[in-house]
């Protein structure tokens, strides 16, 4: 068969030394600023006075938190971004994203199953962040699915931008309703409002939990993407 | 607040345990995949030509 | 967002423009295997070209990309100038496409299926169009009979008649002489000739030397992912219908203006109405199944539970959204069944209006599903109606249902393209509807006279918020569902 110059859409091997070097550069900073997130989080933050070690939880629970919600407006972003641009690029920075979102929040709900046995002496309670959280793996589940089951690689992003987009949108309104269905029952509700007064040294702690979390966030979508790439070139290998 | 009987340090230790275990796992994943791929990419490309 | 603001440039060429084919540059690449590459042609108004090449080189592709039904990986279509992508109503009335498949709905007539592409494009007076097809391609027999029925050979009658019925300028024909017996070949040939002396352009796919040499005057062939022949063939020995002095009736049906949205979104509705009521599928399984989910469910709650105690009206909204999610794919499963969704993305009628036409035959399914399930629920369920507001459960049914309905119309174009197809559905709506589900389900406690009624107007504002962001979402985003 005789070559034909097929114009690439997507796969870019001839950087794929310095984008190599790029990740090696970062797994070495994701490493550091673990290193220094444990420390903070266990060495250098006060002990909470009511609920005593396990609160040290909360740096990995939270931090965990916000780069999941990070993680889904990439999705959103990269899913409008496909479909106005119709670039493959966009789609694989949503379905990496959505991944790793996924794996963020699933952090997320098992420390916090784990915190409120502790406090609460429950694993789980229908209380509506919890409740939310649940919902939110739940929708990037079924996106990750659908991805999964859809082989045909422009067919998979235009399906999964529109899920991507109609899942982000609903996030507010579950919040809502779910945050209402509670309140509404109030007998369930045992669960108080975070104590909004902080200690400096523990908002410290937190943020460098947010930065720590953000490179391992930024890591592991690179290299999320390259097996993406790796698995492109393979098929365009295998379909000449 | 009931249930403070419960072992904070324990549940403490399974929580972060497993969030490592989570973080940790996927990475290891992610890198076997890729290893295991770039295997394969080189089969097929040097089987190609 | 460029595309979104530049999807609906009119292409109102005026009809002095020639309907000049313009291939620039094109590709194709499904999955990771590239079809097409750097194909480039111009194909003249009233052209009869002959597209050849072995099975799999990318024929079809070609054509389906120039009826607009395939987006180009790279390069343009474009006709009359116009490019295919920018495409409005005017333009793509001046393409007839003949496929593999019938694209016609095989529970209606021959005539139904017909009267209803008359009507997307905006023929204004179906009858004689029909009448002059019918008598072009011997239909009587054919026009009155459910298209599913039909031998081969006669949908493809059909099917050409389909394609005509508007008077395209650009008639495309994938493969057109299979199935055909010897006399239907040689009317279909007649009728190319015809259109050809009318000054329409003919490009048509086939393998057969032999018909691509009876009338086409050059010949087009495809290798190695592009254009490899392109001549002019000799002028074919069997003699051609002389150019008429004036064309054929069957070549200019007199037009109006295409439905626009909601008229174009009535009549799919009342297709799909029309095709349910001939087979009621949708109303048969989802009915029974809602009911087989309320009756079932009802021995798995304590005895003498009052709905007020919260898990009937539960049951009551379960059984609801599998109803929904049961019909509205079967719905969706019918219209890809035979491609008729290509036929609905061929026509001049709005994107925007295939979702709202499927949308509103579903809602009107699911009403009557509704009208089964809830007085049932209530002798069933509930201990006695005091204290209840008929109108306020009315309500609330109505913004659940439709919910539901707008999201499993929206997902269900996703489903049937997935692997899993329709099972994938649940899968996809499920987590979405959760806010939808617990307003419904609060609400209907409400009407029912349990709960804390002064939450009332916070349930109603969810629902129609949901129900109106899902709407939103679904109008501006089915077109990239049902694109190829």
């Amino acid at each position: 068969m005789t070559q034909q110059a097929a114009p690439e859409t997507v796969v870019e091997p001839s950087d794929s030394e310095k984008s190599k070097r790029t990740t090696k550069w970062l797994g070495i900073a994701v490493a550091v600023s673990i290193v220094v997130f444990i420390y903070a989080s266990f060495f250098y933050a006060p002990e909470d006075s009511v609920q005593g070690v396990v609160q040290r939880i909360f740096y990995v629970h939270v931090a965990s938190a916000w780069i999941a919600a990070l993680a889904f407006f990439v999705v959103f972003l990269g899913s409008i971004g496909y479909l106005a641009k119709r670039n493959l690029r966009w789609d694989a920075y949503a379905g990496a994203s959505a991944e790793v979102g996924l794996l963020f929040t699933t952090v997320v709900l098992v420390t916090g199953m784990m915190w409120g046995k502790a406090i609460w002496g429950v694993y789980w309670t229908w209380e509506p962040r919890l409740t939310s959280v649940l919902v939110l793996w739940l929708l990037y589940l079924a996106y990750v699915a659908l991805r999964a089951y859809v082989p045909d690689p422009s067919r998979k992003a235009r399906f999964s931008a529109v899920l991507g987009i109609v899942a982000f949108l609903d996030v507010p309104i579950v919040y809502l309703s779910v945050k209402w269905w509670r309140t509404l029952h109030p007998e369930q509700v045992i669960v108080t409002e975070q104590g909004p007064q902080l200690p400096a040294s523990m908002i410290v702690a937190l943020m460098v939990g947010l930065v720590a979390m953000t490179l391992v966030y930024v890591y592991f979508v690179r290299l999320r993407f390259n097996v993406n790439d790796l698995e492109q070139q393979i098929k365009r290998e295998v379909a000449k | 607040m009931s249930g403070t009987e419960v072992n904070g340090p324990v549940m403490l230790a399974i929580g972060y345990g497993l969030a490592v275990v989570l973080y940790g796992g996927y990475w290891i994943y992610l890198k076997q995949k890729a290893s295991r791929l770039e295997t394969t990419l080189r089969r097929v490309k040097g089987s190609g030509n | 967002m460029t595309a979104l603001a530049s999807r609906e440039v009119e292409s109102s060429a005026p009809s002095a423009v020639p309907s000049t084919l313009v291939v620039e540059g094109l590709g194709k690449e499904f999955g990771w295997t590239r079809v097409l590459s750097n194909v480039s042609l111009t194909i003249n108004e009233g052209e009869y070209v002959a597209l050849m090449g072995s099975n799999g080189v990318g024929k079809t592709t070609l054509l389906r990309m120039c009826a607009g039904l395939s987006v180009p990986t790279e390069g343009s279509v474009s006709i009359a100038g116009v490019d295919l992508r920018r495409a409005g109503p005017g333009l793509r009335r001046r393409v007839g496409f003949v496929s593999h498949e019938s694209l016609l709905y095989p529970d209606l007539t021959g005539r139904e299926n017909l009267e209803f592409h008359a009507r997307l494009f905006g023929v204004n007076d179906p009858e004689s169009a029909i009448a002059a097809l019918s008598e072009l391609l011997d239909l009587d027999g054919i026009l009155d009979r459910p298209a599913g029925v039909l031998s081969r050979g006669n949908r493809q009658r059909l099917t050409l008649a389909r394609a005509l019925l508007h008077g395209p300028r650009i008639v495309l024909l994938d493969e057109p002489f299979t199935g055909l017996d010897e006399e239907s070949s040689d009317r279909l040939l007649a009728v190319l000739d015809a259109l050809v002396a009318s000054g329409r352009t003919v490009v048509m796919t086939t393998h057969d030397r032999a018909v691509a040499e009876a009338g086409p005057r050059r010949l087009i062939m495809l290798d190695n992912r592009t254009v490899a022949v392109d001549r002019e063939l000799p002028v074919p020995t069997r003699q051609s219908a002389p150019a008429p002095s004036e064309p054929p009736a069957f070549t200019r049906p007199s037009l109006t203006t295409p439905p626009k949205l909601f008229r174009a979104a009535w009549a799919i509705a009342a297709k799909d109405l029309r095709v349910e009521f001939r087979t009621r599928d949708v109303i048969g399984s989802a009915g029974l199944f809602a009911l087989a989910v309320l009756i079932t469910a009802s021995f798995t709650m304590p005895t003498g539970a009052a709905a007020s105690a919260g898990a009937a009206t539960g049951v009551l909204w379960i059984s609801i959204l599998f109803a929904v999610l049961l019909g509205v794919g079967r719905t969706m499963a019918r219209e890809s069944a035979d491609r008729g969704i290509e036929g609905l993305l061929l026509s001049p009628a709005p994107r925007e209006s295939v979702f709202m036409g499927k949308a509103l035959a579903s809602l009107v399914l699911m009403a009557v599903v509704d009208i089964v399930i809830i007085p049932l629920f209530l002798v069933m369920m509930t201990s006695d109606g005091a204290g209840s507001n008929p109108f306020a459960l009315i309500g609330t049914v109505a913004l659940g249902t439709l919910g539901l309905v707008i999201v499993a119309s929206l997902f269900s174009g996703i489903a049937v393209g997935s692997r899993l197809g329709e099972s994938m559905l649940p899968i996809l709506v499920m987590p979405v509807v959760i806010p939808l589900m617990v307003g419904s389900v609060e609400l209907t406690r409400l009407a029912l006279g349990a709960g804390d009624s002064s939450s009332v107007w916070q349930w109603l504002g969810i629902l129609a918020g949901f129900d109106l962001m899902v709407l939103l979402a679904a109008i501006a985003m089915f077109r990239y569902v049902i694109e190829e």
